[in-house]
């Protein structure tokens, strides 16, 4: 081959923009893995808050997967209680029964305080007033007297029929 | 003794003395013989040239937060309803706080497995020792079907 010779172009080859083609639209990640959570912020989260020297492409497609399923399961449960109080906005209140009312997020949120949360509506039993000497002999004797021998003789006329 | 006197004379004088009176920049610029409204028709002129550059200027990192993404979310799962700015705060903290909880657990996995890099594996891991029982296998098996979304 002689040294002032030209090579001729292969047909197509246009480096690594793919020849100059139609410009492919570009596509975020998270609609990649069919998520709603931003997997690329998340990556950034984790790149620089140091938690390691390099980070897998799986971690935050992963991690974003994980927050998104608890941030639905926390809303779904807000809404019902939100729904349960005949209103149609979720405030803090909502939350927290929500939370505290489920086993698993009570667990997983157990050393958490809701801001504007409150606390669950609990009464223990042996706070509750007892009932007093006379009320309860007052119970007993209402609970004795027979019926009135009117009411048991009188029948309804169906009934006098079917007898 | 009548040098040292004379000497003190001197600085005391140069001490009483008013410093020139420097003008203003403004009283520089304008020309004497300039009308004042052609003056301040300069001065709009001069103003109107700059535009504010809306790009942050170093200082400390932008936390976007997670409201906007639990708000898709809400709407997916009760598209009737709807959530006060306390609840999206309440919310986008818990969001932040399990993320710290589940990346420094990966973290510390990575590291004393020795290895330099974390892995959809490490945090998989931290999912199990984070999340109780159910939750913990519903969110792998939503993390398992997002990463296969994600490579096919």
């Amino acid at each position: 081959m002689e040294v002032g010779a030209k090579v001729p172009k292969k047909a197509g080859a246009g480096g690594r923009r793919g020849g100059g083609g139609p410009k492919k639209k570009p596509v975020s990640r998270s609609v990649k893995a069919g998520l709603q959570f931003p997997v690329g912020r998340i990556g950034r989260y984790l790149k620089q808050g140091r938690y390691s020297q390099r980070i897998g492409t799986g971690a935050p497609v992963y991690l974003a997967a994980v927050l998104e399923y608890l941030a639905a399961e926390v809303l779904e449960l807000a809404g019902n209680a939100a729904r349960d109080n005949k209103k149609n906005r979720i405030i803090p209140r909502h939350v927290l029964l929500a939370i505290r009312n489920d086993e698993e997020l009570g667990k997983l949120l157990a050393g958490v305080t809701i801001a504007h949360g409150g606390v669950l509506p609990n009464i223990n039993p042996v706070l509750l007033p007892k009932k007093t000497g006379s009320a309860a002999a007052k119970e007993a004797k209402e609970g004795k007297t027979p019926k009135s021998p009117k009411k048991a003789t009188t029948k309804s006329p169906k009934k006098a029929a079917a007898a | 003794m009548d040098m040292e006197m004379v000497d003190d004379n001197k600085t005391g004088a140069a001490a009483d003395e008013t410093p020139p009176v420097v003008p203003l920049q403004s009283q520089e610029t304008q020309d004497p013989n300039e009308p004042k409204a052609a003056a301040a028709k300069k001065k709009k002129r001069a103003g109107h040239g700059r535009k504010r550059s809306r790009r942050r200027r170093g200082g400390a990192l932008e936390y976007g937060g997670y409201k906007r993404y639990v708000w898709r979310v809400l709407k997916q799962v009760h598209p009737d309803l709807g959530a006060s700015a306390q609840t999206m705060d309440v919310l986008d903290m818990m969001m932040a706080d399990m993320f710290e909880r589940l990346a420094d657990e990966a973290s510390r996995l990575s590291k004393l497995s020795g290895r330099l890099t974390l892995t959809s594996r490490e945090v998989q891991s931290a999912v199990r020792l984070v999340l109780p029982a159910d939750l913990a296998n519903h969110a792998i098996s939503e993390g398992t079907k997002a990463i296969s979304n994600y490579l096919s």
